[in-house]
This record gives C-alpha cells, structure tokens and sequence, in this order.
C-alpha cells in the first residue's frame, strides 16, 4: 500500500471524492456531536457522584428504591434521540444505496485473492492488478459511477475511504452500488482497500484510485482498449 | 424512609447470626469449605463452588493465553513491516486470540458466576442437575484444549478469523487440520454452553428457597436466568451452522459453496444470529456483576430494581432481531429494520446506565476495589456503546465496518465489561471463596495502569479506523501514515501487560493472607453474604428470612423496622426458641391458593409433575420424528436419512418409555428424592444426585472423542461412542436402583 | 393453471355471514348482566377484520403479490384471532345462560388450560409451516374455497395460540412462556426460510411478476412476517414473565403477612 500523495500532512480523515461521501460526512460529524455531548453528560454525572457523595461519615443514606417519573424520564429522552438518529439515517440510506436508472459509467469489479480487476465494458477497457503492481481504478470526474462487483474465489470487501463507503465483494452474488464523483481531479495511490480478510496476502490487497477530467477519460480509455 | 445513624455496636453482624447454626451437633456444615483437595475428587465433583472455581481458574488461564497472544498482535503492528511473525503465523494468532476471548473465557466466566454464584444467591444447595453441571465444565475444558492443539498441527492453528466466513473456512482455502480442530472445539464449548444454560433456567425456575420470589431475586440472578434464554436460543444455531461447515469440508456438501447451488450467504446469517446474542450473553453476566456491587459500595439499594428487570428482558428480546447489522456491507439485508433495531437495543442499556449512577447518587461512596473497577466499567462501556449507536446507522457503518474503528468498538463493549467488570467480580467474591481478602492499595494500582493502558491502546484505533486502516491485516505500509498510532497502541498494549503485576502479587498474596474475612466482609446485600466464606457443603445451615431483595441487609438491620424490610424482626423472634438456637422459618401450611405458578411451596408436586412433564416431551420427541420420518419416506426417501430418522423415534420412544416405567415403579418420591437445600440431614445426598460421580468426565470424553472422529478418523467416533453408550447404561442403572 | 375465482355473490354471503355472527353474539351478550362493552367491541372488530380479509379488494392484493398475500393473513392472525380470545366468547354464553357447565365440559376445559401452551403453538406452527411450504399456498390462489379454508386454518391455529397465551390464567406459567418462546422459533424459522429463498417458492407469483421481482417480493413479504411477528411476540414474551413474577410476588407477601401474624392482607 502506498501514500496519499494528496493527503492532508500527517495522518488524518481521507479527502471527500463523492457527493455521496461529503453527506455520509456530515452525518458522521451530527452523530459525533451528539455521541460527544451524551459522553460527556455521563462523564460529569459520574465525577459529581464521586465527588459529592463520598463516604463522610457513617450514616447510612436515604435508602431510595425508585423514582418513576425520572425513570420514565430516562428511558423516553435517549429513545427520542434515538428516533432522531435513525430518521436522520434512513433518508441517507435510500440515497447512497439506490441506484439510478442511466449512470454515466458502468464498471465491473472483480476480487481475487489477492488483486482486482476493473473492466469498463462500456469501453472494451480491462485493468488487472497483480503482485508487484496495485490495480488503478480511473474515474472521470462529475460523471455517475455504478459498480457491479462479484468474487471468483473468497469474499473480498471493496473500501475506498475517500468514498466513506464500502461494499463486500461475494462468490455467486453480484453486489452493486453508485457514486456521484466529485468535480476535484487527482491522484491517489493507495486510496482503495480490501476490507474483508480473504487469506495470506489481504494486507496487500489495495488498489490506487485516479479521478481524471472526461476528456483525459475518453483519452485514456482509448489508449488502455488499444493494449 | 429516614436517614439514621450507622450505629456500629448496634448493628447485627452476620457471623454472629450464623455462629450457633454451624457449631450445633449433627450440622454437616464446617469452616474450610468444600472445595476438593486431591485429583481425584476434583476429577469427579459435582459440587457447583468447586465446579464454579474450575471454570473460573480455566477460562483464566485462556485469559492469560488470549492477552499473550494479544501481545503478539500489537508487537508485530508496532512498526510496519513483518518483525515477528508471517502471514500464516499472523492470521492464526488474531483468529485465536478472538476465538479464545469470546469463547473460551468471556462465556466461560459468566457461567463460573452462573455455577457459584446462583445457589448460594437464591438459597439452594447445588444446581438443578449437577452431574450435568460437571459435563459442561468437562466438554468446556476438552474443547479449549482442542482449539489450541491446531498450534501444533502441521498448517498450524485455524487462520480464518474468529468469525469463519465461508468460502475462506472451506476445504480448499483452509485446508488444514487446524481448522477442523476450531470448529469441532466450538461445538463442544457451545454444547457446554446449551446444557449449561438448560441448568441455570431449571435452576432458577425450581430451586429458589421460599420466600425468594422472582422480583427479590439479586439482579445478578436475573441477568444470568435471561441470559441462559439467550444462549438457548443462540448456541444451537451456531453449533448447526459449524456442523454444515463442517460437512462441507468433510463430507463433500455444499452449503456454503456458491459453485454448487449454496452461499456464503447462509453462513453469514446463521453465525451472526448467533454472534450478536452472544455479545449479550457475554455482556449481560458482567452488567450483573456490577449491578451486585454498586449498591453494596453506595450503602443503597439498586435504584429502579424493577427497571432493571424490564431492562434486561427489553435487552433479550431485542437481541435477537438485530444481527445482521453485522452484515450492512454485504447489502443482501433489509436496512431499515435492522438499522432500527440495533438503534432501539441502545435505549435499555442506557436505562441501566442511568439505573447505576442514580444507585450512587445521594449514597456513601466506598472506594473499594470492586466500586473502583465497577466504575472504570461504566466509563468503558459507555464509550463502546456510543460508537456502537454510530456503527448502527447503515450510512456511517458502510465506512466503518471492517475496520479499526470496529475494532475499538468491540473492544471499548468488551473491554468494559469483561476486564474491567471481571476484575470487580473478583476482587468482590474472592473473600467469599477463599476466606481471605486481597489488598486495596495494589488494585487501586493495577485499576490506574489498566485505565490508562486500555484506553491507549483502543482509543487511538477508532482515529486509525478512520483514517482507513482494515481490520485483520498482518502489515501496513510505513506510507500509509498508520505508524505513530500503531506505536502508541502497542505501547498502552505494554502497559496494560504491567498492569498485571499488581494484579498477580495482589492474589499471591491473598492465597496466603490469613483465613479472616468472615461471612461479609463487605456490608452486602445477597444471600451468599450470609453463610461463611468459604462456603461449607450444601451452603446454607440456615436461611434468613427472605423479605426484599436484600436479605443480609435487612439481617444486619433487623433491629430497625425502618430501614430492613418489613417483617423481618418479626421472623426472626418467631425462630428463636427458649434455647436460643435460631431455626428455620416454618414452611407454609398449604399453598394459600389454587395458583400453582410459585415455587415457593409444594416441591414434592414438582417431582411428581416433572417427571410427568420428562415424558410427555420425550414421546412428543418420538412422535415429532415420527411424523417427520414419515413425510420424509414419502417425499425424498432415501435410506441413510430414513433410518437416522427412526433412530431418534426409537430413541424418543425408548426414553419416554423408561420415564413411563420409572413412575410406575415409584409412585411417591423417595426421600432422597427433596430438592430442599437441608444440610441437616444424614442421608447426604441432595435430590436423587451423587456429589461425586465420574460419569460427567467420561461422557465428555466420549462426546469429544465423537467429534474429534470427524477430523481424525471414524476409529475416535467408534470409540467415543462406545464410551457414551456405557457411560449412558451405567447411568440409567444407577437411577433405576 | 390459475382461474380467479371470486365474485360479488361469494362476498355478500360473507357480509350475511358476519351480519349473522355479531348480531348473535349481541344478542348473547345482552343477556349479560355484567356485560361490557369492550368484549362486544372486540368481538364486532375482529368480525369486520375477518370480512375485511375476505374482500374481492384483499384478494385481488393477495393474488398479486407475496407481501399482499402476507398482509391478509396477518390482519387475521394478529388482527382478528386475538380480539376474538378477548371479547371471550364463552364466558359471555356461560354468564348469559345460553349455554350450562357439564362435567364432561369442566374435563375438557381443565385439561384444555393444562395443555393449550403445548398444543396450541403446535397446532399453529404446523398450519404455518404446512400452508407455506406446501403447494397449498399456490393452490389456494386458484381455488377460492381453498383460500378461505386456509384462512380458517389461521385463524383456528393463532385463536388457539392466542387463547392459549390470554386465556388461561391458571395454567402453568412457565408452561406459556415456552409457548410464546415456540412460537418466536417456529415463526422466524419460517421468516428466514422464506427470506433467503433464492428462487419464488410460489409460482403464481413467479408468472406474474417475473422471477427476480417475486424473489424481492418474497424477501418483502418475510420481512413483514418476521417483523410483525416479534413486533407481536415480544411483547407478549415480556408481559408473560413479568406476569410470572408479579403474580408469585403478590403470593409470597399474603403468606408472609399471615405468617407475621398481621390481619390485613392488602400491601
């Protein structure tokens, strides 16, 4: 696996490559916020208890057994919130998990122990990886992307971080989903992942990622059918 | 109720409650306890303390096995590159190491609490059926071996992961005899488990002495009782899908094979109906432990008991309907419903959270080692539960899955509760095990290096989850940016390793530290806390009056109506006779109503009855094979299914018909036939059981020799049988005596 | 193959049928002088859902798709059996005189309440299992007749279960909540069967609407079964041991409360 070349410096949370992936984030931050702020209630209930009510003396406390109404109170606030939560995530997850009816680009995946494959049948196009060399996944920016993926062998897991999204990669099933790709170009290696152990070499089984513009595309897809 | 004052001298203390019911004449209980002394005896105990004590030294040692080969994980992802281990070697140790955790302690452990803990906090004398109890230890213990004997196999141990996704677990991706050796060992554990939990709910459900009704059961009961559900219904079907795998790499089937009309698919369904049970399972037992020990150290009650209970039932229930958010990534599931499910199972566990700190509030806080370590548990487990709320939504866990941000998770959940709420388990009970106490300055210690060790090693991983580091991988390129993280883990791996020292010399000492902890060292509220420590056979030589769910409270108390529980003076005046012997209280004069639904009275009608019950089920076992083997004939035919299938008929048959016959011939129950828990009596035996039998350990030697046949050759499945058989004939004699 | 087979004649019987039956059972509860009126509400509800799932509308959904299918059979399962268990039928006739106990029917009843938790969930399972697994199902969709019999097996199977959970307050506790515990295996079972199927089980709908679609349809279908189905059961599971508990509970204090002597029985 090699560096993001365009990284931020320093490890951290890879770019943004899809519309998909710059909601997928924003849903993140809101659960991080609200994950943070129940955190941090519990934390300070906690060290008040351990500092208010240390032992002082030896008598013995009121012995209380239960206080309905808080208890009621405790139970229907968190289920609130969790309401809230999955309303937030169902509308999300009809988004990124639908697929449209006319996608700019098919691509066919294909995992094997321990590379990939990328066809672009579209294009007559194939691009195999293989020991020395990671597989390149090149994908015009703006354009509509579904991958339609399957595994001749063990199950594989297709990650891009940059993509906030992965999908597993199974024998006998093919397993599909769609991107919107962003309009920002560039390359970066080492961006995809296999995230699914599949034996001896899964670690090494990554793949680069390049976003080009449509023409540099159409020029590469010409070049690459030629081969 | 008012606040009054805590009057030491006026106070009741236990011991001195129990002092002249265990030196009266005639009383089988005695100082020293029971645990047995020479090999033998521990080779053929069925006393549920010594059982108890088996199961927790042995799910420790795997402890101790699972951390080193933690350590080796850490070691070789300290640095990028392969210093320590190879890929083989690598994939191995993580599958081990989780395999080892989850099956072989964190389970484990929950039923050594389950085994010493249950009787002596409901007031019986052993399980429901001990000898059964000693054949789950036995098949736990034979099946740990067996996993780690793959070490020594020529492909070495299984590599697959602890979960044995197919088609990477089948015959040709994992050829090895080491990963047959897995899953036969995880059969065994798990039928150890299925039987275990089939003790505990008949237990439970029998056995509790009057005046313990279901709500004044200690919570620790509850969750054990709810837990035993939960494992029924998940380690069959675990133990089933390890079975087709197991025939798919042996027998030429093709379950899991998507070449030949299966899917992995399958596989993934089943284990995680299972998996998410069993984190439940895992989790629940501790959620006990730290609901035994938080009220003891606030000088309150549990705040909101009842709310617990409902709780823990929501949690159970709820358990089983949510696994396949394990398998959002696949998209072969239906999103939204288990998206929602996996949301709401979050509401009851913070019912207990909030449950747990409302217990301290307002109480006297006592900053011993079992508060400390319940403590660091809330901490933890509130972490691994708020990421867990995240990896339920389908968006957020579509990135996050697979990944060290899955890691931390599983590890925050697990950590909480089986390290920090195992060590509060053990420092809270070794007094009555033992009789002695541990030291309170070296776990104060011990709990500052494991915080601080746990928290570096698995906080850094949710950032390296993040930044997009998969699970399960040997390597990591010095490019991919992973190493500062990765370094800062292995380093909070070491110190956690330092944490042990304390830990270690804290129980060296403690086993050599003077016989003086007394009945109830800790001012606590369960009935275990009212016999001596440790615990003399048959547990109780007798039984407070059982009025709340704190009976030993409400002994200490006795003298002040306003705080123990109503009536409890008034029981015991009734006990005390002129010679100020303290005895039992008297049992009821009949059952007050038609309802038969309590077990607090009428235990011989439930020999009677269960007896009745045996049958009926046996021949309905009979009947239900029958009826299918019918169909079969009609449908598919063959020969080899049709004869298995009137094997179990005859089976059936023959066992409802002994049943039948045994009734017949004893008609009223045998003296020795009681449940009571009466350690005054001569005859010595408890219910028609022997407390000491070797027929649990031949019999698990037998079922393992059936299973290890699979791999290793049909002679071991003869021969097991072969040892089954007898073992099942001797068995059948001695009863029908 | 498949002869739809339902008219306007068929349903106005149905209409006089229901007709028939509330007004009997208004008659009979009249009778009542302790009636409520809840127990009539239930019963004329539970009457309409029956009507309801009989409707040429409801066939037409049904004979179109799985999960309508499904939907017609769960609003007599957990719509109708259950009101039917609670507007209780024979108390009512019992307290209106209409009809007498006989030994012969204290026999049957003491030995139904002794074995409805295991006779029940079998009972239901093995209609469940036989009408979905067989060709029965698709058979049904053809012939009207067979239809409305195997919704009479439904309902018969879940009335039982439901009678068996509601209605029988002294039979064994444990006893029912291993029967709601049977009816939660049983049914998901079932669930996850129909739910991993990778081919149409039932070739109406195969023909209909094309075989992927009727394997999406399927999955749909046994998602709502399952969901309804625990959304029904573990609640019911809950209720079961807390009734268990809260029972031996009251129990426990009346018997120490004469055992310490005190002569008010009410805490």
């Amino acid at each position: 696996m090699t560096a993001w070349s365009n990284a931020p410096a320093g490890p951290g949370a890879p770019p943004l490559l899809t519309e998909q992936a710059e909601d997928i984030e924003q849903i993140w931050d809101a659960f991080f916020y609200i994950a943070l702020g129940i955190g941090a209630i519990v934390v300070a209930l906690l060290g008040w208890v351990i500092l208010r009510y240390r032992h002082r003396d030896d008598v013995l406390p009121v012995q209380r057994h239960a206080h309905i109404p808080l208890e009621i109170g405790y139970t229907v606030v968190p289920l609130l919130v969790v309401v809230g939560l999955f309303a937030v995530t169902f509308g999300s997850v009809r988004a990124i998990d639908e697929l449209g009816d006319d996608t700019d680009l098919v691509i066919e995946v294909t995992g094997f122990q321990w590379q990939w494959q990328f066809e672009y049948p579209e294009s007559g196009v194939t691009v195999v990886g293989d020991e020395t060399t990671d597989a390149e996944l090149v994908l015009p920016a703006g354009a509509s992307v579904r991958f339609e993926m399957t595994s001749v062998d063990v199950i594989h897991s297709f990650w891009i971080p940059a993509f906030r999204f992965k999908r597993d990669v199974i024998p006998g099933i093919v397993t599909r989903f769609e991107v919107d790709v962003g309009d920002s170009t560039g390359a970066f290696p080492g961006a995809g992942v296999c995230a699914e152990f599949c034996g001896l070499d899964h670690h090494k089984m990554g793949f680069d990622v390049r976003v080009v513009t449509a023409d540099e595309f159409e020029a590469w897809a010409a070049q690459e059918a030629r081969r | 109720m008012s606040t009054i004052g805590y009057e030491r001298s006026s106070l009741v203390t236990v011991d001195e409650m129990i002092a002249p019911t265990t030196d009266a004449p005639g009383q089988r209980a005695g100082h020293g306890g029971g645990l047995p002394r020479t090999l033998s005896e521990w080779l053929t105990t069925t006393d549920h303390k010594a059982i108890g004590v088996a199961y927790a030294m042995t799910s420790m040692v795997f402890l101790a096995i699972g951390g080193l080969l933690a350590g080796v994980i850490r070691a070789e992802l300290a640095e990028p590159g392969l210093q320590l281990v190879n890929e083989t070697t690598y994939n191995s140790v993580f599958t081990i190491h989780g395999s080892v955790m989850v099956y072989l302690f964190a389970v484990p452990f929950g039923f050594a609490l389950a085994n010493y803990l249950i009787p002596l906090q409901i007031g019986a004398a052993d399980l429901a059926f001990p000898r059964l109890n000693a054949l789950s230890y036995w098949l736990y213990l034979f099946g740990g071996v067996i996993m780690l004997l793959g070490f020594v196999t020529d492909g070495g141990a299984a590599g697959f992961g602890w979960f044995a996704y197919p088609p990477l677990s089948g015959a040709s991706e994992s050829p090895g005899l080491g990963a047959d050796l897995w899953i036969i060992s995880v059969i065994l554990t798990g039928t150890s488990g299925t039987l275990g939990a089939v003790n505990v709910i008949a237990t439970v459900t029998m056995l509790r002495a009057p005046g313990m009704t279901m709500f004044r059961m200690p919570i620790l009961t509850w969750n054990l009782f709810l837990t035993s559900f939960m494992v029924l219904l998940a380690f069959p079907v675990l133990t089933g899908a390890l079975i087709m795998l197991l025939a798919d790499r042996q027998f030429g089937t093709t379950f899991f094979d998507p070449g030949a009309g299966g899917t992995p698919i399958l596989w993934q369904h089943l284990f995680w109906f299972f998996g998410h049970p069993e984190v439940y399972i895992i989790a629940l037992p501790f959620f006990g432990v730290v609901t035994e020990i938080i009220p003891v150290f606030s000088r309150k009650p549990i705040f909101g008991y009842r709310g617990l209970v409902l709780a823990t039932l929501a949690i159970s229930a709820l358990s089983t309907s949510v696994w396949a958010h394990h398998m959002f990534t696949t998209g072969q599931v239906v999103l939204p419903f288990f998206a929602a499910t996996s949301f709401l199972i979050a509401v009851p566990t913070g019912v207990k959270v909030f449950n747990w700190i409302g217990t301290m509030w307002g109480g006297s806080l006592h900053f011993e080692p079992p508060l400390v370590f319940a403590i660091g548990f809330i901490v933890t487990f509130v972490a691994g539960g708020l990421t867990g709320v995240m990896l339920a939504s389908p968006t957020l866990d579509f990135n996050l899955s697979d990944t060290y941000f899955v890691v931390a998770h599983l590890h925050y959940v697990m950590g909480g509760t089986v390290v920090f709420a195992f060590f509060a388990a053990v420092y809270f009970w070794w007094p009555k095990v033992t009789g002695r106490m541990l030291g309170r300055r070296l776990a104060h210690v011990q709990f500052a290096l494991l915080f601080i060790g746990f928290n570096l090693t698995f906080f850094v991983m949710h950032i390296l989850g993040r930044d997009g580091m998969a699970r399960r991988v040997a390597d990591y390129s010095p490019t991919d940016e992973f190493e500062t993280l990765n370094l800062i883990s292995s380093l909070g791996m070491l110190v956690i390793t330092l944490s042990m020292i304390p830990f270690f010399v804290n129980i060296v000492r403690g086993l050599r530290g003077p016989r003086d902890a007394g009945a109830d060292p800790w001012h606590a509220n369960s009935l275990e806390w009212a016999t001596s420590s440790p615990p003399p056979e048959h547990n109780f030589a007798w039984l407070p009056p059982i009025r709340s769910e704190r009976p030993v409270f409400d002994l200490r108390w006795s003298g002040h109506d306003d705080v123990a529980a109503p009536g409890v003076a008034t029981a015991l005046a009734w006990r005390r006779d002129e010679s100020g012997t303290v005895a039992d209280e008297p049992s009821p004069p009949g059952p007050l109503d038609d309802d038969r639904d309590t077990a607090a009275h009428g235990k011989e009608k439930v020999v009677e009855r269960s007896i009745t019950v045996e049958t009926t089920l046996w021949a309905g076992v009979a009947v239900y094979f029958a009826v299918i083997g019918a169909i079969y004939i009609a449908v598919e035919g063959d020969p080899a299914g049709i004869s298995l299938l009137l094997l179990a008929t005859g089976l059936g048959g023959l066992v409802a018909g002994w049943l039948w016959d045994f009734r017949r011939r004893h008609p009223e129950p045998r003296p020795q036939d009681r449940l009571d828990a009466d350690a005054s009596d001569e005859t010595g035996v408890v219910g028609i059981y022997p407390t000491a039998s070797v027929r649990p350990l031949a019999l698990a030697a037998g079922m393992s020799a059936i299973a290890l046949g699979v791999a290793l050759g049909s002679w071991m499945t003869i021969a097991g049988l072969a040892i089954v058989a007898s073992q099942v004939a001797l068995l059948v004699r001695d009863a029908d005596r | 193959m498949m002869v739809l087979a339902h008219s306007g004649y068929d349903h106005v019987t149905f209409v006089a049928i229901a007709i028939v039956l509330v007004a009997g059972f208004g008659a009979v509860w009249w009778r009542d002088a302790a009636r409520s009126l809840v127990r009539f509400g239930c019963w004329t509800i539970a009457v309409v859902l029956v009507l309801l799932a009989s409707s040429p509308r409801f066939e037409h959904l049904a004979e179109h798709s799985f999960t309508g299918h499904m939907v017609q059979h769960l609003v007599v399962i957990i719509g109708a059996a259950p009101l039917f268990v609670l507007a209780r039928p024979l108390h009512t006739m019992l307290a209106a005189g209409v009809i007498r106990t006989t030994p012969f029917g204290r026999r049957v009843g003491a030995a139904w309440h002794r074995a409805a938790p295991l006779i029940a969930p079998v009972l239901f399972l093995g209609v469940l299992f036989a009408t979905h697994l067989t060709a029965i199902y698709d058979d049904a969709l053809g012939n009207r007749w067979l239809h409305e019999a195997e919704h009479a097996g439904y309902l018969l199977g879940s009335v039982a279960v439901w009678a068996a959970v509601l209605a029988t307050r002294k039979a064994n506790a444990p006893a029912r909540i291993a029967a709601v515990f049977g009816i939660i295996a049983g049914s998901a079972l079932l669930a996850v069967i129909l739910m991993t199927a990778k081919d149409p089980l039932v070739p109406t709908y195969a023909a209909r609407l094309g075989d992927a679609e009727a394997v999406d349809d399927q999955r749909a279908a046994a998602a709502l079964m399952w969901v309804s189905g625990m959304a029904t059961t573990l609640p019911l599971m809950v209720a079961s041991v807390w009734r268990w508990a809260a029972t031996e509970d009251r129990i426990a204090r009346r018997h120490e409360a004469l055992l310490d002597g005190r002569l008010d029985s009410g805490r």
